[in-house]
């Protein structure tokens, strides 16, 4: 019954797909094709001595057993020990603290296109069903929903970095450097980052907010006098919200693929950045960390939607 | 003495994808301080939509209410500003609605939502309007209702939720109540004490009172007055005593027929009325009630039968006398 056993709960599932996802990964990431010692060493090194190669593997713990490596492997992560880029030859710990406020960063502008555009617009059109302007708004959401995001990057730094010269085309100055410029590098990434969170935010919201309205207990709050005003935001606001909240919570999930795309479009240096050259490179530590990490973020995003839950609805909190 | 509630000529029409439902189809009656009125007929025959029209709480769209007047307090609710209608909702009159199952906020606490109406038209503080809300809910029988107003609706049982609903309608003592099958999802014993509660609560503050039921003993026992309604339309209206002993009208006839009464001797068997009541989109010219009616003259297929007085008060919509038959 009470919020903290409901909390308590949810955290330890959490905890358990996270080791499990971890088991997945460190299996997934041996099973990709090509040697990395080779991909790694291949421009510097004479690879077909092959003493070189072998030293290099042990060094790196690649020659033991996989379930070894795998034991090493998560002793050493949970100390904060990544390891070191086989490419860079930087600690990954260090790399992921540098990049993680950057990526950071673009979320949380995304987050907030996505809420400053997408919430107002659904509770416009639902307010005002089947209008024209919920029709364009409809629209709209649809255009932002499926719009590929590396699509719209184009179109936005062609239209308002080369045409009209607005924002840079690409590149990041870090908010301590210049807190103009850092604003100014990252108004497009966000943007085309949150879009589609924008249109579905708008559509579910639309269409949550509709149902609750038509809900018997709104015809209630009405026949007791209400203001129209009172009735949406003190009784359908928030059963309106509960059906959202996955929606929020899930995008917030997604938004790691928007940024493996859009870092690399815009050339920042964040977290999917460092995801796309460590595949590229075959880059193994790296790469572990990154799919770790986005492992992580969706769980944490999950287990804020089930939290919130709890908090809206009183019915939640009692199921077993 | 002038009537509490006159609904003069009233139309409600629901404009659908499949064309235009005509719900309510004219209709007219009085209602007098401290009276009950029972609104019978069978389902789909715009009762509900008759009682949500006085209060204009008819969706719109698809719903309008396109003709017809509502005196009361010598206003007509369908002329007056919103501001005005809010002020006779949840105030004046108040509604309690046939699903109690959902027709309280599953994510508000069941003292917020019977305070509101108190803060919102008497002007209580909260802790005022708490404290009245607790004593709302001992008065219609609630154990420990102090402690249940933090409580959420999905903890309720069915009576206990509409029990609630009563004490939401009772808080600003209205000058009416309009109960739309208050009671049909209940069993038959809590519906029996919740009828009773109702009943004794509207006497002692001498309010007004329209039950919504298909229920003929709701009727017989609760109601000075019946308003008998077929397709959108009143077809019988008169005392509770004259309904019954005396029924004029075919349809009247049936609905009597078909339900079982103590008075009634046990071997004598049930008729249903035969075939369906009609598709409020294509009501048959003439009277709705002819395709069905045992008494059909041709008259009947061509001219609306409009209320004809009877005796004091009883009146009846039919071409034919069913006591020469
Ligand atoms: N929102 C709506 N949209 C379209 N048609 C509606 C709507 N509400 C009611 N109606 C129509 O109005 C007619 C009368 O409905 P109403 O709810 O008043 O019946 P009722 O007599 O209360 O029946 P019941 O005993 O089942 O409650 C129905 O035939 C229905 O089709
Ligand atoms: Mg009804």
């Amino acid at each position: 019954m009470g919020m903290r056993e409901y909390i308590t709960r949810r955290i330890i599932y959490a905890l358990i797909i996270l080791a499990l996802s971890t088991v997945l990964l460190f299996g997934m990431v041996r099973l990709l094709p090509g040697d990395p010692i080779r991909a790694a060493m291949q421009q510097n090194v004479d690879l077909t001595d092959e003493s070189i190669v072998q030293e290099v593997r042990a060094r790196y713990g690649l020659d033991k057993p996989v379930h070894i490596q795998f034991v090493l492997w998560l002793r050493d992560f949970v100390k904060g020990d990544w390891g070191t880029s086989l490419s860079s030859g930087e600690p990954v710990w260090d790399m992921f603290l540098r990049r993680l406020p950057v990526t950071l960063l673009l979320f949380v502008g995304a987050t907030f296109w996505a809420w400053v555009i997408g919430i107002p617009l659904g509770i416009f059109s639902a307010l005002n069903r089947n209008s024209y302007l919920d029709a364009s708004f409809t629209g709209i959401s649809i255009v932002g929903i499926s719009i590929p995001v590396f699509w719209e990057a184009i179109l936005l730094i062609y239209a308002l970095a080369v045409i009209i010269k607005i924002f840079p085309p690409s590149g990041y100055v870090p908010f301590f450097t210049s807190p103009w410029q850092n604003f100014m590098c990252i108004v497009l990434p966000t943007f085309v980052m949150g879009t589609q969170s924008a249109g579905s935010f708008s559509r579910y919201i639309r269409s949550s907010l509709l149902e609750v309205l038509g809900q018997d207990y709104i015809r209630t709050a009405r026949a007791k006098g209400l203001r129209e005003k009172a009735v949406v935001w003190k009784h359908a606001a928030k059963p309106a919200l509960i059906p959202v909240v996955t929606v929020i919570g899930l995008s917030w999930g997604h938004l790691i693929a928007g940024s493996f795309i859009v870092e690399f479009m815009f050339a920042i240096p964040g977290l999917g950045r460092m995801g796309v050259d460590a595949v590229f490179a075959r880059d193994f530590p790296v790469l572990q960390a990154t799919l770790i990490l986005v492992v992580i973020n969706v769980l944490f995003a999950n287990l804020l939607v089930d939290i919130l839950y709890g908090y809206l609805d009183p019915r939640v909190r009692v199921q077993k | 003495m002038k009537p509490l509630l006159e609904v003069k000529n009233l139309h409600t029409h629901f404009l659908t994808d499949d064309g235009l439902v005509k719900a309510v189809g004219g209709i007219s009656y009085d209602l007098h301080e401290g009276e009950t009125l029972g609104l019978v007929g069978e389902s789909g025959c715009g009762k509900s939509v008759s009682a949500l029209s006085i209060l204009r709480l008819i969706p719109n769209p698809p719903g309008k209410v396109v003709e017809g007047e509502v005196f009361f307090e010598g206003r007509d609710l369908m002329k007056v500003s919103e501001d005005e209608i809010r002020e006779v909702r949840g105030n004046k009159i108040a509604m309690i609605f046939q699903e109690p199952m959902t027709s309280l906020n599953p994510v508000l606490t069941i003292g917020y939502q019977i305070a509101e109406p108190l803060t919102l038209h008497k002007g209580l503080s909260k802790e005022e309007s708490w404290k009245e809300a607790g004593e709302l809910l001992t008065k219609v029988q609630i154990p420990e209702a102090a402690a249940r107003l933090r409580a959420y609706p999905h903890l309720f049982s069915g009576g206990m939720r509409q029990r609630v609903m009563i004490a939401m309608g009772l808080g600003c003592n209205p000058k009416l109540i309009i109960a739309d099958e208050p009671t049909t999802a209940l069993d038959v014993t809590i519906q029996a004490q919740l009828l009773e509660l109702m009943k004794g609560l509207t006497r002692d503050f001498g309010t007004a009172l329209i039950i919504i039921t298909h229920n003929l003993g709701v009727v017989a026992r609760y109601a000075d007055r019946v308003n008998v309604m077929y397709a959108g339309r009143i077809v019988e209206k008169g005392s509770a005593k004259e309904i019954y002993g005396d029924p004029r009208h075919p349809y009247t006839i049936g609905l009597m027929a078909s339900v079982p009464r103590l008075d009634m001797d046990v071997k004598k068997k049930l008729i249903p009325i035969e075939g369906q009541p009609p598709d409020l989109l294509h009501i048959p010219a003439g009277c709705a009630f002819r395709p069905r009616c045992n008494y059909a003259v041709e008259k009947c297929q061509e001219v609306i039968p409009e209320l004809t007085t009877l005796a004091d008060k009883h009146e009846v919509a039919c071409w034919v006398d069913v006591r020469r038959n």
